[in-house]
């Protein structure tokens, strides 16, 4: 995909084009909510919330790695590495690699998915989600992917007083 | 909080029925958010942000009420907003009650849902900005599905701030 071929400008896609642009889209403004800070900022809690922006790209990461990876193609195909803690810096790790892992994933997630139908039945999904389509997966990504966002919006506001939509619209 | 009852989204259908069920799930957890709380606790503003759980719902329901009614089928909407005080559907006025805003929100939910049964995803929006802007009616429902999940993510930290609750 071109970078000129976004929600904004993909107003009357096809199904999937549009689910991948869609996806992309909070992709994008989860990196933008992270950019510009130090590692230590990337690393700040806005209390009560234990959450902090490195720990929602490094879980969201890992729900890349799952969903769109290895439950869709199965263990047998794609095994990820579990990671010990998703939801923060490990010793040893840097924010800007766990920022560089996250791009990494979501493309290989988008190269995984471009080749596969919608209708496709992810092979090893959680035993409660058996029998999900690619199609419910690139809505439930989507779904995910926002609510993060929202998190990432108070939270970065919490930081230094940044908020807005997008990057477009900030 | 109170016991979970949200329609789950469907597994396997055509893609109009389960956008639909995801939209309403969204939907339902906003609303399952804000279960147990007092009328103050609903309008406080407990985080960094000026944003309140009230302010969240009554912020959706114009969204709803702007892109199905406003935007697809280009009826003549009151909406609160302007250039001049862009967020004013955001803001909580004394005279508004938790139970009207709620209502509301399921009045324009329940209008978004009929134009939705009515039409083709395929289906191009009447009002556009311009011709090349003109979105379908797909474009539509997935816009809908994130917004309303990002500002589930709001109120996640907003409640978390009143009274320790958390959960999906």
């Amino acid at each position: 995909m071109t970078d000129n071929r976004n929600v904004d400008t993909v107003l009357a896609g096809d199904e999937k084009e549009l689910l991948m642009l869609f996806l992309q889209n909070q992709r994008d403004i989860m990196l933008w909510k992270v950019s510009g800070l130090t590692c230590n900022q990337l690393q700040m809690q806005h209390a009560p919330s234990t959450l902090t922006l490195i720990g929602l790209v490094k879980h969201l990461t890992r729900v890349e790695r799952s969903w769109l990876q290895q439950d869709l193609l199965g263990p047998d195909v794609l095994k990820f590495e579990p990671v010990a803690n998703q939801w923060a810096l490990e010793p040893g790790e840097t924010c800007d690699r766990i920022v560089a892992d996250y791009r990494h994933a979501c493309a290989e997630s988008d190269r995984i998915v471009s080749e596969l139908s919608l209708d496709t039945v992810l092979v090893d999904p959680h035993p409660l989600q058996a029998g999900v389509t690619l199609r419910w997966t690139l809505m439930h990504m989507i779904e995910e992917t926002a609510r993060h966002v929202g998190h990432a919006d108070l939270i970065r506001e919490s930081i230094d007083g940044v908020v807005g939509q997008n990057q477009r619209f900030p | 909080m109170t016991e979970d009852t949200r329609p789950i989204a469907l597994r396997r259908s055509d893609e109009k029925s389960m956008l639909q069920s995801f939209l309403t799930f969204q939907r339902a957890t906003i609303v399952y958010k804000y279960e147990g709380l007092t009328e103050e606790q609903l309008r406080s503003t407990p985080t960094v942000s000026a944003l309140s759980l009230l302010g969240i719902v009554k912020h959706l329901a114009y969204v709803e009420r702007y892109w199905f009614q406003g935007v697809f089928e280009d009826r003549t909407i009151d909406i609160p907003w302007s250039q001049d005080d862009p967020n004013a559907d955001f803001r909580i006025e004394p005279t508004d009650t938790a139970d009207q805003i709620f209502a509301l929100y399921e009045r324009e939910c329940a209008e978004s849902d009929a134009i939705v049964a009515a039409n083709d995803l395929n289906q191009l929006a009447t009002w556009t900005p311009s011709e090349d802007e003109r979105r379908s009616l797909r474009w539509i429902v997935t816009h809908m599905i994130r917004e309303t999940a990002r500002h589930c993510g709001h109120a996640d930290i907003i409640r978390e701030a009143i009274d320790g609750s958390t959960g999906e």
